[in-house]
């Protein structure tokens, strides 16, 4: 098992924000987070990230690294890419990628090889020495999403990915999030492009007002979802 | 023909808005700090402070020697005054452009309204305010203070001026690079300095006159390579870090930081040749971030290692446990901060790495308080003095080990337990203290050595 998530409890001010979410996720597999707005997926795609401190339960990943005591090696575990860019406005595209390099002990042949092969994919040749801040949302989007798959995590949790990319990249990013989860990468996603999801995860979580309100193989979601529309 | 809109109203309606928002915000606020019933008793004893003060008492009248002594002064240094206050433009415009054109006067500009009417708006309203204010100060001075009348105005005339004449020389300055800002700085100085040595009223005068064809020709370029999104940084910043919401909420404002000083050199765009680099960039993009903080650290304690040994010898020894404990807290606050922000928040940590590169950047800051200290030691120069140092130095070494493994134990969220070695800590301090009457103490410098070394081997993550 990658990732166990076990009666996790996320609190602000007093107010329950998830509520005893417990879900596994095999090695390879692809687990969508569906939800409407404020239903909680990136809340808890915080908590599993460590950024917002949960009020109980646990979350452990490959059977042994609790987040709780493990936290340093958890993280080396763990990819994000964040809905918002996330991006230093002090460091170049290129500059930007040696950084997840350097965190993820990446070789530097194996970064090399990763950011030609990205770089050329999401079409960002000319880009790699400007700044952030020249760069269109959609561009710095694709910046992000380098970063997050340069790495060989365990898992990789996606909030939004297709926000803000083209056609194009759009399909680039399906394809590397299949082969990514075909080389063993657990991956959490969330998004609202459902026709999307359907090609890509196994399996789905709906979340409404932070508790799991239903789950299940992704073949499933069509009918939960008629029928969540019909009540 | 297409009239243009009236930017006045445009500009007076985002002014009103934004206006209400802050007394809204603040309301709030202080709704949070104050309830009525305390609010009523706070400003009845506001009252009879007041009434006690100024209507009953003679407070006032307990100065006058000392005003008189101000009025003499301000008479003699007219001249001076008045060749020292471009200084204070120049200054400020390292850091602000001298009026406030927010992104919200900025996204104005964009609609079918002139910006350069816009910023001519704000400007005016500047110096409004401005006259506001010191025409309230001014009226406060001569209700309350037997200062002439005629002095008071002529200063608050020589103000209004200069906050004029300044405005157009600080915006383009604030514009330029540093190194020209400073070549400016310097001249200013330096004609301030021929002005203090001749006593001569006509440095000041030809100065003023300097900047009065100054403004002539710089007006032609008003516009031109202006760094707009800076301008608007700073001024968002300026606009909403709300003194009472800071208090209310505890929290500290931090600049948006579009701009950065570490853009614009190719060398800083080329590639990291190694990982020491990389880390080395990223404590320095975060520490030029927290300047204004870090700043007012090392300049405090600077500050109290000078002025402690004129008050006494004792004190400053205090100060100097003080100071290390202060400054060993302080930068291993900043070194956990690094961490629970922007792209470092969610990348995993090497955090032995990351304090290795960090160590560097502490003992540049500790440059500046350890000159007072060994001129203090210097001027009390005894066999003991070398040891001394030794002993003060190992100290903060210890203190900033213990602390910043804490840290990194925490980061990593494992259980914390430095009771001993910070009980340690707490003993070297009250030993510096001692340090003075019983030099022999830093003898211990030794056993501190020892200690850290014994840490060292036994890694804490």
């Amino acid at each position: 098992m990658v990732l166990e998530v076990k009666d996790v409890n996320v609190e602000i001010n007093q107010t329950k924000l998830l509520e005893d979410i417990s879900f596994e996720m095999e090695s390879g597999t692809v687990l969508a987070l569906v939800g409407h707005n404020g239903a909680g997926k990136s809340t808890l795609i915080k908590s599993l990230l460590g950024i917002l401190e949960k009020s109980a339960g646990q979350i452990i990943i490959n059977e042994e690294y609790n987040q709780d005591n493990s936290f340093l090696t958890f993280k080396q575990m763990v990819s994000y890419l964040p809905e918002e860019p996330l991006l230093l406005t002090e460091l170049t595209v290129m500059q930007h990628f040696q950084l997840y390099g350097m965190s993820y002990e990446l070789p530097e042949n194996v970064l090399k090889k990763r950011i030609d092969r990205y770089v050329k994919g999401f079409e960002l040749e000319d880009k790699l020495n400007e700044y952030p801040e020249s760069l269109s949302k959609g561009m710095r989007q694709k910046v992000q999403t380098i970063c997050a798959l340069l790495p060989d995590t365990s898992l990789l949790l996606i909030d939004e990915p297709f926000m803000g990319l083209d056609i194009y990249a759009m399909d680039y990013l399906e394809k590397l999030i299949k082969e990514k989860a075909e080389k063993g990468t657990s991956i959490l996603l969330t998004s609202h492009q459902l026709e999307r999801i359907k090609d890509i995860a196994d399996h789905f979580i709906m979340l409404q007002h932070g508790k799991i309100q239903s789950h299940g193989p992704i073949d499933e979601f069509e009918t939960i979802q008629r029928r969540t529309a019909d009540d | 023909m297409i009239r243009e809109a009236p930017v006045w109203k445009a500009y007076w309606f985002i002014r009103k808005n934004r206006r209400r928002k802050k007394r809204k915000i603040n309301k709030i606020a202080l709704g949070l700090m104050v309830d009525k019933t305390t609010g009523a008793y706070l400003l009845l004893l506001g009252a009879y402070l007041f009434a006690s003060l100024f209507i009953f008492g003679d407070f006032i009248q307990e100065f006058n020697p000392y005003f008189i002594l101000i009025e003499e002064n301000l008479k003699k240094g007219f001249w001076l005054i008045l060749t020292a206050l471009p200084i204070r433009y120049i200054m400020k415009s390292f850091r602000e452009p001298g009026l406030k054109f927010s992104s919200s006067e900025y996204q104005l500009g964009m609609l079918p309204y002139s910006r350069s009417r816009i910023w001519l708006f704000a400007l005016i309203e500047k110096w409004l305010r401005q006259f506001v204010i010191y025409s309230i100060i001014a009226g406060l001075v001569i209700l309350l203070t037997p200062i002439s009348h005629s002095l008071v105005i002529s200063y608050v005339l020589l103000l209004m001026v200069y906050d004029i004449m300044m405005s157009v020389p600080q915006w383009r300055l604030f514009q330029i690079r540093f190194l020209p800002k400073l070549g400016w700085l310097l001249l200013v100085i330096f004609i301030n300095m021929f002005g203090v040595l001749t006593t001569s009223p006509i440095v000041g005068i030809v100065l003023f006159a300097i900047i009065i064809v100054l403004n002539f020709v710089l007006l032609r370029s008003l516009f031109t390579r202006v760094n707009w999104s800076r301008v608007t940084e700073i001024s968002d910043y300026h606009i909403w870090n709300m003194w009472l919401i800071g208090k209310a909420s505890q929290t500290k404002f931090k600049k948006q930081k579009k701009y950065s000083v570490f853009q614009n050199s190719m060398k800083r765009k080329k590639a990291f040749h190694s990982d020491k680099a990389l880390h080395n960039r990223m404590w320095k993009l975060y520490l030029a971030k927290n300047n204004e903080l870090l700043f007012q650290l090392i300049g405090a304690l600077f500050l109290m290692l000078v002025v402690l040994p004129f008050i006494n010898e004792t004190l400053f020894y205090i100060g100097l446990a003080f100071g290390i404990y202060a400054y060993a807290s302080a930068t291993v606050s900043f070194f956990s901060d690094r961490f629970s922000s922007d792209i470092l928040h969610v990348l995993p940590w090497d955090l032995t790495k990351y304090n290795k590169s960090f160590f560097k950047w502490v003992l540049y800051g500790a440059i500046l308080p350890l000159i007072p200290i060994i001129i203090f030691l210097g001027i009390h120069m005894t066999f003991w003095v070398p040891l001394q140092l030794l002993f003060y130095s190992s100290t903060f070494l210890y203190i900033y080990d213990v602390k910043v493994d804490k840290a990194m134990v925490m980061l990593a969220k494992k259980p914390v337990n430095f009771q001993v070695d910070e009980s340690i800590g707490f003993v070297l301090l009250i030993l510096i203290v001692f340090s003075d009457a019983y030099p022999i103490i830093s003898v211990g410098f030794i056993v501190i050595l020892f200690l850290l070394m014994k840490r060292r081997n036994k890694p804490v993550l």
